[in-house]
């Protein structure tokens, strides 16, 4: 205790600040960084609180140590933003700090502030899925992507200065998967518009897929190209037709080896045996309209039957009421004859 | 329809031939290169107006003599209608063939392998004749757009076909002509203005290096300038379109590739200006540039290696002039050898029970730049052995011994004065080595420590004696690199003297 109090009056400022500062890069350096931070954040408030004007870019520095290590433990938009303010501070103070933040080489402030500024744009990007239906606007998120994949590919590095620490893909590997994406959101945008347009636009993407190693992607791109790029003649107005599941659908049939025979090979794609049946092409518009018919058609026999029912329930609920009036007239009689 | 557009056509690989000579026989493609009869080459247009006119058939149900005489209305009816619809599912997959073909490097160099096949340019030409011959068809303004956006297509698939085919096989001069002949096709089309910039790069960096190769150094030095201000447009255009970007990696690389292709121009400059005839260096880089290739096969290299080995080649050779110096370690030899300086850090534990403690120790290993041309390819320093009681008692500093920290400050900046062997790996296979190499030492002291990360600093000169068909460098003592077999070959193919 004795030791503890002259430690405290005969230590400067400066000195306090580097012993917590050492501690907290101990601390880094094996990977406590839970400590860590909690001994830059104690070197940055020894920094505040001191008149010493030295401790002024220390004091910033440690502040920037703490923010860089909260968003290594959780990157997100809310710590990448806080770190771009506390560098940005410690960046007017001294824009060729060098920070060490146990990498091969030194990384100065400004540099870091760029870096972080990209960063902070990419993870606010909104979630890719393939699910594409669940887009209400995909347009609007390619040209998101695409506006980011333009930054990536101007970035001028050929790699994140902290790249290793946040375990990230090169810029251009990101901007590829970028614009890998954006060729499938716009082909989703146009595939009932124009099918031409929506494999030109997945063959893009598979140009840009092809430079990374995403099979999932690759495979569904690969399913909608071949999907999309099928085409066929309806079996029932005989027009010419492209994209299986966009403008032409399968239907189950019955067909004999004559038919199959005379007018199977009438275009490529017209008949398919799948799901245990044997299936024609038929385009949306026939498909629609037999569609909107059966609809129609079963529609009529169900308010037939419900008509029906509904006479079949009014005589069943006179019926009833007709018993139930018996039944009470019977109990009341009853009633009379046991008093 | 314009079959009479078809101009006499090479019978080897399909693209235009000049007008021939009066009274000659023969006449030879400039963009193939081949010699041929007239009368073969004739045969072989009849035969492709031929087939024009029945492709033609197949989609527009009018003869031709008919469409040749229709209004404006009716061919634009006729495109909407028969042309466009036929032409867009073809067009969708060879745009994607395309896109896929110009996402490679494209500078062909036929020292330097390039992984890119193209398609049959015969056939290509084939394709694009076809779509030339509807040319008429396409009269209003938005049908013009479309066919211009498919006859920049068909062209660049023609001609870069023919031009990965020339250039692969080595004929510089048809490789040039096809990016030309290329460049001033798409001139005119707004579309394709980023794509004729790097194909504007790619015919100024071909050039160059046929320039080189014939020792005109002037003229390369101003065509790689002019490439490489194409390059950075190219790249500018490129990356604000979203379907182009893909060419991005690979207009870096073919930068790379113009830069190291620049300081080679240097190098023959200064080599000429101090007596020494262009194709000493030509000869040198037909050797060095086959290396380097195989090693960048063996390791999965990307192309940019070329670049930093330039760097490397251009100041031995200023150096030997006497106008870079380079870092020269102590020590008496015949020879230098480069060596990558490579920054270690390693913690390890000492002593035992209340004396056991954590130390730190950074220090330096040596990786021979000839690697994979190398036996021992780095300085085995792991060899310190403190005295029983220091290992008790947690006395021990460090576990290397002081060779490559006592040479460094030593180290002198000097001109290279004797034969010297290039490097022909890089930092980053360097860097490898070392961290393989740090790896066994872990095993071998049986996790005694663990190693930090390791970078590579700089390639320094070590003097090397000969002995026993070896090296032998004089400060390594005990912990010395071997080139073994690989002495030889590297003195007989690549030693600079």
């Amino acid at each position: 205790m004795v030791d503890g109090v002259a430690w405290k009056i005969w230590k400067s400022d400066k000195e306090r600040f580097d012993e917590e500062f050492q501690k907290g890069i101990n601390d880094r350096n094996k990977g406590n960084i839970d400590n860590a931070i909690e001994h830059f954040q104690k070197a940055a408030e020894i920094a505040r609180r001191s008149k010493e004007p030295e401790l002024m870019v220390k004091g910033a520095l440690a502040t920037v140590m703490v923010s860089f290590y909260q968003m290594l433990k959780q990157p997100g938009i809310a710590s990448f933003e806080n770190l771009k303010s506390s560098l940005k501070e410690l960046v007017t103070l001294n824009p060729d700090e060098a920070l060490n933040l146990a990498l091969p080489y030194e990384i100065k402030a400004s540099e870091l502030l760029q870096e972080i500024d990209i960063l902070k744009d990419l993870y606010s990007l909104p979630q890719f899925t393939l699910e594409l239906d669940k887009y209400a606007n995909p347009l609007a998120i390619a040209d998101e992507y695409e506006a980011m994949a333009q930054k990536l590919l101007s970035y001028g590095r050929e790699g994140f200065l902290i790249q290793d620490l946040l375990r990230l893909e090169k810029p251009t590997n990101i901007a590829f998967r970028l614009l890998a994406r954006s060729r499938i959101l716009r082909a989703y945008a146009v595939v009932d518009e124009d099918p031409s347009k929506a494999i030109e636009l997945f063959s893009e993407a598979m140009g840009y897929l092809s430079h990374l190693q995403d099979q999932a992607t690759t495979d569904f791109v690969k399913n909608k190209l071949e999907e999309i790029g099928r085409a066929t003649k309806c079996w029932i107005c005989g027009r010419n037709i492209q994209g299986e599941g966009v403008h032409f659908f399968y239907l189950r049939t019955k067909l004999t080896p004559y038919i199959k025979k005379s007018y199977g090979s009438d275009a490529p794609n017209l008949i398919v045996e799948k799901e245990g049946g044997t299936h024609i092409a038929v385009c949306r518009a026939c498909y629609g309209a037999i569609y909107h018919l059966s609809d129609k058609i079963s529609n009529y026999y169900y308010q037939l039957s419900m008509k029906a029912l509904r006479e079949v329930e009014s005589r069943l609920t006179s019926r009833i009421e007709e018993l139930e009036r018996i039944v009470g007239r019977l109990a009341h009689q009853y009633m009379q004859l046991t008093r | 329809m314009s079959i009479e557009v078809i101009g006499l056509r090479c019978s080897k690989c399909g693209a235009p031939l000049p007008k021939p000579e009066k009274d000659s026989e023969y006449v030879r493609c400039e963009f193939c290169g081949t010699l041929q009869r007239i009368i073969e080459a004739s045969s072989y247009t009849e035969k492709l107006k031929t087939e024009v006119l029945k492709w033609i058939r197949e989609f527009i149900p009018v003869s031709i003599g008919a469409i040749q005489t229709v209004d404006t209305l009716a061919r634009h009816n006729i495109f909407i209608a028969y042309i466009k619809p036929k032409l867009i599912p073809e067009y969708s997959q060879l745009k994607a063939r395309v896109l896929k073909n110009l996402s490679s490097p494209l500078l062909l160099l036929e020292s330097i392998k390039m992984n890119v096949t193209g398609d049959d340019p015969k056939e290509s030409f084939e394709r694009f004749v076809k779509i030339e011959s509807i040319s008429p068809m396409a009269v209003v303004p938005e049908d013009q757009e479309f066919y211009s956006e498919v006859y920049s297509t068909y062209a660049l698939n023609a001609y870069i076909n023919n031009y990965i085919k020339t250039g692969l096989s080595g004929d510089i001069g048809s490789a040039i002509k096809n990016l030309e002949e290329l460049g001033n096709i798409l001139a005119n089309i707004n579309k394709a203005v980023p794509i004729n910039v790097r194909v504007r790069s790619l015919a100024s960096a071909l050039k160059a290096w046929k320039c080189l190769k014939e020792g005109d150094f002037t003229s390369a030095t101003t065509l790689l300038e002019e490439a490489l201000k194409y390059n950075r447009e190219a790249r500018e255009l490129i990356i604000k379109d979203p379907q182009l970007s893909i060419m991005t990696t690979a207009i870096d690389t073919e930068a790379m590739l113009v830069k190291s292709l620049s300081n080679y121009a240097i190098l023959e400059k200064t080599l000429f200006e101090a007596g020494h005839q262009p194709q000493e260096l030509m000869s040198f880089l037909d050797k060095y540039l086959r290396v380097i290739e195989n090693v960048r096969e063996k390791y999965g290299k990307n192309l940019s290696i070329h670049y930093e080995m330039s760097e490397k080649i251009k100041t031995i050779f200023m150096s030997k002039l006497g106008r870079e110096t380079v870092d020269i370690l102590p020590g008496q030899g015949e020879i230098l050898v480069p060596m990558y300086l490579v920054r270690i850090s390693y913690t390890f534990t000492t002593g035992s029970l209340m004396w056991k403690k954590g130390k730190e120790y950074r220090d330096y290993v040596l990786v021979l730049g000839t690697f994979p041309h190398a036996n021992i390819p780095v300085t085995d320093t792991f060899r310190l052995r403190s005295g029983f009681l220091d290992r008790i008692r947690g006395r021990e500093e460090k576990l290397t011994i002081d060779v490559v920290t006592n040479a460094l400050a030593s180290v002198r900046r000097d001109y290279i004065t004797i034969p010297v062997i290039p490097p022909i790996s890089d930092g980053e296979m360097a860097k490898r080595v070392a961290d393989n190499y740090l790896r066994e030492v872990s095993e071998r002291l049986r996790g005694k420590i663990s190693m930090g990360v390791s970078s590579v600093e700089k390639v320094v000169y070590s003097p090397a004696r000969i002995v026993n068909n070896d090296i032998y460098i004089d400060f390594l003592g005990e912990a010395q690199v071997s080139l073994g077999k690989h002495l030889r070959d590297l003195m007989d193919n690549i030693i600079i003297k």
